[in-house]
């Protein structure tokens, strides 16, 4: 049986071969879109980090200077990271899910 | 008929006990006839339930003899449709499918008997970082028009922090329940709760709020709430679960509906 299979109501029906093609050029589309979903993850993390320091930028707080190269760090990563090799470099995590790349650890 | 008691009163010739017949006799009161027990006490052997085939799906047409507490006490019977009954009733399941499959299609199971729908399932994608989704079906297959919104906060847990988005789309031709999902069949990459309203109205358009848990492409926990929305107000009967890609590795489903009254 094709390796596209509807279970219908419980029943397994094989994919006719239109809606194999039809099915290869919806998960095509998902795949080329890989890195952009990445991307995409990338940005969210340094919006939540940059988040965190903003209460740094107050007036009556004098941020570090090593926080401020770390927050335009993390404002270069789409500029400096261009490639979904680099992006997973940037998502890798651990085991218990905690980001590894030392770029996310605020100084 | 070779011989014919006539009489008004049987009684023991001794005592207070008496037979009628003996083993393997048969005796048969005639159609027409009647039979009175009135208010005596009649043993009946078990085996007249145990005895009979056994029926292991009701539906609604079967009836259970009752005595009616407002006539008296007078036997009665009450169909299973009347019986009372939890709010839900379930119309399909889905148990603990491992077949690789595509998509889990549901066809025929909204209709007008219900307004509402409860869906409960577990699917675990066979490829990494996944997304689930959805597309109601009709008597035609897929609704695949681009008629289909959602928007929805996701969470994660991870870092210390934890990551939160939110996401949302308008005119797509799919629905979507979750975010980048992982393929860990053990801890499941998606449990998804679903109330899903009015799919089968023809005036008003289908809705889903949702409260899912996922798996991250990177196993952490993470929920999804959102809403879906499909802005055809067609009568839907059906519903199909799919990953973005790649195949369903492991599926657990159950839809009920929600009685009206």
């Amino acid at each position: 049986m094709s390796e596209y299979i509807h279970l219908i109501n419980g029943k397994e029906v094989a994919f006719t071969n239109s809606e194999i093609v039809e099915r290869q050029a919806e998960e095509k589309a998902w795949n080329d879109a890989s890195a952009t979903r990445k991307l995409a993850e990338i940005k969210q993390i340094r919006l939540q980090k940059l988040n965190e320091t903003d209460y740094l930028a107050n007036s009556d707080v004098t941020m570090p200077d090593n926080v401020k190269t770390w927050r335009q760090t993390l404002r270069d990563l789409p500029a400096n990271h261009t490639d979904e090799a680099a992006y997973d470099a940037l998502l890798a995590r651990d085991a218990d899910g905690k980001l590894t790349n030392s770029v996310w650890s605020k100084p | 008929m070779s011989s014919e008691i006539k009489a008004d009163k049987w009684s023991p010739a001794s005592g207070t006990s008496a037979t009628i017949g003996d083993s393997g006799d048969t005796y048969t009161v005639p159609s027409g006839a009647t039979l009175t027990a009135s208010a005596a006490t009649v043993n009946l052997p078990t085996s007249i339930i145990t005895g009979v085939a056994e029926k292991t799906t009701l539906v609604d047409a079967d009836k259970f003899l009752i005595s009616d507490s407002a006539a008296s006490g007078a036997f009665k019977h009450v169909q299973k449709s009347n019986l009372p009954s939890g709010a839900l009733v379930r119309l399909y399941s889905l148990a603990d499918n491992t077949s690789s499959v595509t998509n889990i299609t549901i066809d025929n199971v909204f209709s007008a008997d219900y307004d509402d729908y409860l869906v409960l399932g577990d699917l675990t994608s066979a490829s990494n970082a996944q997304n689930l989704r959805y597309k109601f079906r009709d008597g035609s297959g897929d609704r695949a028009d681009s008629e289909y919104d959602h928007r929805m906060l996701f969470a994660t847990t991870g870092d210390s922090a934890g990551t939160q988005h939110s996401i949302s789309a308008t005119g797509q031709d799919y629905g979507r329940l979750t975010d980048s999902s992982n393929n860990d069949n053990v801890r499941v990459a998606a449990r998804i709760a679903l109330h899903i309203f009015n799919p089968y109205s023809a005036s008003r358009r289908a809705s889903i709020t949702m409260t899912n848990r996922h798996l991250s492409s990177g196993a952490d926990v993470g929920y999804t709430f959102g809403v879906n929305d499909y802005k055809n107000d067609t009568q839907l009967t059906g519903i199909k679960f799919y990953w973005a890609s790649g195949n369903v590795s492991q599926s657990r489903i159950n839809i009920y509906g929600y009685k009206k009254a």
